[in-house]
């Protein structure tokens, strides 16, 4: 049975795009046949991250939205072209599908005159998880509670919200999460994401779990390293004893078991 | 005066066992002068020579701490003790400040009338000597208190600091009754309570994420909550929702 799961932040900055990707990538690294839909039609950057750019990526999601394309068009097989950076290249040979999103500034001003099917994208997904036979379909979604937000989450299996440690985000996580609970989502995890190394983290985990009422897959540390690799790989492949990295492969423990 | 000074000069560390002509003579030498709690005698830096007798009251000696306000109190001293006899030897710029902690009578010999009576008295040098030995005694004593405590700290130990301030209140003049290590430890618990702030501090930033967590407005999630659950989207899409699961579950049954 295939999973949909959406990774969420009520605010940008999180780190939402780059978690997604290596959580992806971890999964397909375990052997399961996963895609990546960058829902994210108003600002899309997780291609950035498997080395792709406006000419490599092909056709995209918003001309399979349009009917132009079918969407096996559009899949990306990142498993075929890794590239030669250190972290993507232990991907060969693995079944890692990106459905990228148009970076055209006219195709991305289209999509926010026009709006987009939600429907239309809802019927997508099903499409990609029957066409490509995947086990797992991530969805990196646009930050906020917009109607295409809502719909991600509402079709999700497994979303994990991801927040960093600042009043800001506990107050848009708080919303997010009774939201999601409210359109029952089976499986609701937290993320915290960028944490100061000042904080005790089983502590600031337990607090957050007891204030949200909802588990914390993990708590990862905000780290100038991630700044260096400066978006051009997959960091817990390229990084995998880094502290950053063991937390992902907690939070891809907690995903499998869900499978 | 002239008898208190004589006095003074007989019972001081360095010119103590030396002959009455010798003592005369630096009594015409010395100029005494009555110094206000708070003023300095000696400023760290200052390119100067004389060296100091205090007569009556009490010094601290203390290097100023970089950027700050602050000061480390490296020793306190007191009647018929020198201060500045370091610049008076070699002639380098004042290694530490010299500050009144109560009015003060201080005897100062130069450079020049020390270096011409000992002269004709070498053994006054070898007094001298012998002061700075017990000074440097001291400091070597108060530096291996300060790497003991400084392991003490990284390892994250501040009971030492307890002990100390249970041993005395802190401001009070330390005398010469107590032993090197004694009045070493009492002058760097004064500088190891900083480390105790820093961690007090440190425990504070980690408290921090709690209030954080606390601060979550109530009445603005369930306005926000209610502006989502309310509008017709909301509604259709669990509609949706509702039958995409049923449709999963019928699935997963078949």
């Amino acid at each position: 049975m295939s999973k949909i799961v959406s990774i969420h932040s009520f605010r940008g900055g999180t780190g939402k795009s780059n978690t997604t990707a290596n959580l992806a990538a971890q999964v397909a690294l375990a052997g399961k046949r996963v895609g990546i839909v960058d829902t994210d039609i108003q600002s899309p950057g997780i291609h950035v991250l498997f080395g792709l750019d406006g000419v490599s990526m092909g056709h995209t999601l918003n001309e399979y939205l349009r009917g132009e394309v079918p969407i096996e068009e559009v899949a990306f097989n990142i498993g075929d072209h890794t590239g030669d950076v250190s972290g993507r290249v232990k991907l060969a040979g693995q079944a890692l599908y990106l459905f990228p999103s148009s970076i055209k500034g006219s195709e991305i001003s289209r999509v926010l005159k026009d709006g987009y099917d939600a429907n239309k994208l809802n019927e997508g997904l099903q499409d990609m998880i029957k066409t490509l036979n995947l086990d797992y379909l991530f969805i990196d979604t646009h930050p906020g509670l917009n109607e295409e937000t809502l719909l991600s989450i509402s079709i999700s299996d497994i979303l994990i919200l991801i927040m960093r440690p600042d009043n800001q985000d506990f107050q848009g996580t708080a919303v997010t999460v009774d939201i999601a609970k409210l359109l029952l989502v089976d499986h609701l995890h937290l993320l915290v994401n960028k944490a100061l190394s000042r904080y005790d983290f089983g502590h600031l985990k337990a607090e957050i779990e007891g204030v949200f009422d909802t588990p914390v897959a993990a708590v990862l540390p905000l780290t100038e390293d991630m700044v260096e690799n400066a978006s051009g790989d997959i960091f817990s492949l390229a990084f995998p004893d880094h502290p950053w990295s063991k937390g992902i492969r907690q939070v891809v423990d907690t995903i499998l078991k869900i499978g | 005066m002239t008898q208190e000074i004589y006095t003074l000069l007989k019972q001081s560390e360095w010119f103590s066992n030396l002959p009455d002509e010798v003592i005369h003579l630096l009594m015409e030498r010395v100029k005494t002068h009555t110094v206000q709690p708070g003023e300095a005698i000696i400023q760290r830096g200052q390119q100067d020579d004389s060296v100091f007798m205090i007569q009556s009251g009490w010094v601290k000696v203390v290097i100023p701490e970089e950027g700050e306000e602050g000061e480390m109190v490296l020793n306190h001293v007191g009647p018929g003790e020198m201060v500045g006899e370091l610049s008076l030897v070699d002639q380098r710029p004042r290694s530490a400040s010299v500050i009144a902690l109560s009015e003060l009578s201080v005897l100062e010999l130069t450079r020049r009338d020390f270096l011409e009576i000992m002269e004709q008295y070498p053994m006054m040098g070898l007094h001298m000597l012998i002061t700075t030995s017990k000074r440097m005694r001291f400091v070597l004593t108060y530096l291996e208190q300060a790497v003991t405590w400084s392991h003490k700290i990284a390892e994250g130990d501040y009971s030492f600091l307890e002990e100390e301030q249970a041993a005395g209140g802190p401001g009070s003049v330390v005398d010469h009754s107590a032993s090197d290590s004694a009045r070493a430890n009492r002058f760097l618990a004064a500088f190891f309570q900083m480390a105790q702030d820093v961690q007090k501090r440190e425990a504070e930033l980690k408290e921090q994420v709690k209030k954080l967590i606390i601060q979550i407005d109530s009445g603005k999630r369930d306005h926000e909550i209610e502006q989502i659950v309310g509008s017709d989207f909301f509604a259709k899409l669990k509609l949706e929702t509702l039958q995409i699961r049923e449709e999963r579950d019928k699935s997963k049954k078949a």
